[in-house]
């Protein structure tokens, strides 16, 4: 990841020269959403333990501030910034850094530190000078465009979770507890490479959404939902899968044509230049067409995909009131999952890289309604 | 110890009625209301995260999975929980807790009407519980429902001692997760004598505890003889004659953790045994934790510090993974009795490092060994 953080790097330079700024101060708070970018990752190419930050002065110097201290060693061997610095006292350190690179809070701007605990947030502006202007999109906005190396990893990544989503196919039975379930596809794609999870898995004969696992018995019959969503050095994917333990429905397969049809529909709607609106609007039309008009909001179903962490959440939620536009190079999960009356909850959803040639998918194994024998 | 936090916390987390049920939660409860109204509080605002939410889960025992909760609590009347998730997900979110009153916190209306509710019976004093961790921008919005006559006051001592000392049911649900702990520090150990890989190991006893139902576990792994500890690195080949490891695991709510040091050489390993033995010898109520720190830092002689455990010796553990203050130098919090401790001894040099742990419970005659991981 050498290339494209150091491509970051150069960029953020060019901006702080542009519009005439001391320093951008960039901060992590260690909470790794898949759903948010990580500034400290994007700009220095470590995930850092607990809250950190970088530091960028107009010179184009760049300084990791890495938490804990002794996380330092394995930081200073990561990153691609100019400098790493180990501490348990953020907010002095940010205040010297500050001032060996001419930072000053006035004409600085700020990333993430709206995220962090107010008490450390106002801390670390007090140390630079005083308060620092959020321009919390800064990082989304560099980041929204993924890397031919970014790629690569969402494609092996898309492998993992596929290679999980077999694991649970292969040792779901009836007798079993979600959690053991849970278990082993998370470990299956630990041994794989995945550092991060954002694991969802849940079964019931009529799902009202897709849980975390609990202590539920699994029984013959169930609809287990699965959202897979491992993290591969950054970068997040994410699947939703759906299998019946025994022999489906004809309404519960019926039911998943009509999700099918609709990732369908998106993966023709989403092209470069499309807005995220009209992407979400195709979709949604499948269901109302089907009679579930009604349906189409929470807590029926949330959003229609998302971005992904850590890098760059663009575009966002995949909604009817996102006008952000595609781009080529954007990754998001695209996932018409959906309550249907008679059958419950159903989820269907891959990752889709936006590409020349429209949205493509980078799953490679069918997205289907899978029987589990038992 | 620190660890890198997952995007989001696996595990069953349901309310287990049978090991905790409501009326545990009732006894908490009207201790903290005894504490508010000492304190002249007519509320509780109780915040917490997925990386630090002990009071919220004492109370509510509901754990944020990925972002955050808040409870309202009312000297008088029933509870509110708050939780940052969409309505699709509140269904879910009610059965990690006792409480009945659950709302999406995005939908921010909730708050707003639980807050003309108490204003409207004449409350005007609200005590604060975990607000440091709050990002600006929820307290600023807090601060505007309650309006500019309402006080918000700094309010975590109303909880007094409950977050450290143990109840009895706690206590068993303890003791529980030191044997999974106990467990995975044995496949750890078994798998570097058998020439696994650290991380190969590492994940084993991972995988243990996570069949054993624990809600989270965290590992770190070195990659240099026990000198520097990382979080995972998905390098499965990595091998070599001393492997050192740190394993913290959730079980029912509480924390245990251990480092592990296999086939480090002896000159750390003897000292480092010898100082963990003498924490764990005068581990007892009333002792001071200088004095202690004192102790073992005696037994290491002029041997470096191992940098992980960030100059103490060790720190109460329970709903969070650190409670109150570390066991170091100059520190004049004394040992209680009903607390778990985390005892943790380290050192370290260019050639390697090893580092030692032990789970303990402060019993009025001395410290009752729950887990113990020494130099193999």
């Amino acid at each position: 990841m050498s290339d494209t953080v150091r491509a970051r790097l150069d960029s953020t330079t060019a901006y702080l020269k542009e519009n005439g700024l001391s320093g951008l101060v960039a901060a992590s708070n260690a909470q790794n959403s898949f759903l948010e970018s990580n500034a400290v990752f994007v700009l220095a190419g470590v995930r850092p333990i607990a809250e950190s930050l970088v530091m960028i002065g107009k010179s184009g110097e760049s300084v990791l501030i890495i938490s804990p201290a002794w996380d330092v060693e394995r930081a200073s061997a990561l990153a691609r910034t100019d400098r790493v610095v180990g501490t348990d006292d953020l907010p002095s350190t940010a205040g010297a850094v500050a001032a060996q690179l001419s930072i000053s809070s006035a004409t600085a701007f700020g990333v993430g530190l709206t995220q962090l605990g107010h008490r450390l947030a106002g801390a670390i502006e007090t140390a630079i000078g005083g308060p620092i202007k959020a321009e919390d999109n800064f990082v989304r906005d560099l980041a929204r465009i993924r890397s031919a190396e970014e790629i690569a990893l969402a494609r092996e990544a898309t492998r993992i979770a596929e290679a999980g989503y077999r694991a649970l196919l292969e040792t779901a039975r009836p007798g079993m507890r979600e959690f053991e379930l849970a278990a082993e596809i998370y470990l299956k794609m630990k041994a794989m490479g995945s550092e991060d999870n954002f694991l969802l898995m849940s079964a019931s004969q009529h799902n009202r959404a897709v849980r975390a696992a609990s202590q539920r018995v699994l029984a013959e019959g169930d609809v287990i939902l699965a959202e897979i969503t491992p993290c591969l050095k950054g970068q997040f994917v994410q699947i939703c899968r759906t299998a019946v333990l025994g022999e489906p429905s004809a309404e519960v397969a019926g039911s998943f044509q009509l999700l099918q049809k609709a990732m369908d529909a998106g993966l023709a709607a989403a092209s470069a230049g499309s807005t995220v609106a009209g992407l979400t609007n195709s979709m949604n039309r499948v269901f109302v067409d089907a009679g579930y008009g009604d349906y189409c909001r929470p807590p029926f179903m949330r959003v229609r995909g998302h971005g992904l962490g850590i890098t760059s959440n663009r575009p966002g939620d995949i909604d009817s009131k996102n006008e952000i536009v595609l781009e080529e190079g954007m990754v998001f999960v695209m996932h018409p999952n959906q309550y249907i009356p008679k059958v419950g909850y159903l989820m269907c959803g891959d990752p889709v890289a936006v590409t020349q040639r429209g949205a493509v998918s980078l799953a490679t194994e069918p997205m289907q309604l899978d029987r589990i024998g038992v | 110890m620190q660890t890198v936090h997952p995007c989001i916390i696996l595990g069953s987390y349901a309310l287990d009625a049978d090991r905790l049920p409501e009326d545990e939660f009732k006894i908490r409860l009207d201790q903290a209301r005894e504490g508010m109204e000492q304190a002249g509080l007519d509320a509780l605002l109780v915040y917490g995260d997925a990386r630090d939410h002990g009071a919220l889960a004492y109370l509510t025992n509901f754990i944020p999975r990925m972002r955050w909760a808040l409870a309202l609590l009312p000297l008088r009347g029933e509870p509110r929980l708050l939780c940052s998730v969409s309505s699709r997900d509140v269904p879910a979110m009610k059965t990690m807790t006792w409480i009945e009153d659950v709302y999406s916190g995005w939908e921010w209306k909730w708050f707003g009407d639980w807050v003309g509710r108490v204003r409207g019976d004449g409350a005007s004093r609200f005590g604060a519980v975990g607000f440091d961790l709050m990002p600006a921008g929820l307290l600023g919005d807090i601060r505007r429902d309650l309006g500019e006559t309402a006080e918000i006051v700094e309010a975590g001592h109303v909880l007094g001692r409950s977050l450290e000392t143990r109840r009895p049911r706690e206590l068993m649900l303890i003791r529980s997760a030191a044997q999974i702990v106990n467990e995975c520090a044995a496949i750890f150990v078994r798998g570097q004598r058998d020439g696994k890989p650290f991380e190969t190991a590492a994940l084993e006893a991972e995988g243990h505890a996570r069949r054993q139902a624990a809600q989270d576990v965290r590992t770190l792994v070195s990659f240099d003889g026990g000198r520097n500890l990382e979080p995972f690195r998905g390098e499965f080949d990595a091998t070599g004659t001393s492997a050192t490891c740190y394993i913290a695991i959730k079980y029912m709510g509480f924390w245990t953790d251990a480092f592990i040091s296999v086939g480090a050489d002896q000159t750390k390993a003897i000292p480092v045994s010898a100082a963990l033995r003498s924490l764990i010898d005068e581990t007892k109520p009333g002792v001071r934790f200088d004095a202690l720190h004192s102790l073992a830092a005696g037994h290491l002689g002029s041997l470096e510090l191992h940098p992980v455990i960030q100059g103490s010796f060790g720190h109460a553990i329970g709903l969070s993974p650190s409670v109150g203050p570390g066991i170091r130098a100059g520190e004049t919090a004394e040992i209680t009795a009903g607390a778990i401790y985390s005892l943790q001894v380290g050192t370290r040099d260019l050639d390697g490092g090893c580092l030692a742990s032990a789970l303990v419970l402060a019993r009025p005659d001395g410290a009752e060994v729950l887990a113990l991981s020494v130099p193999q």
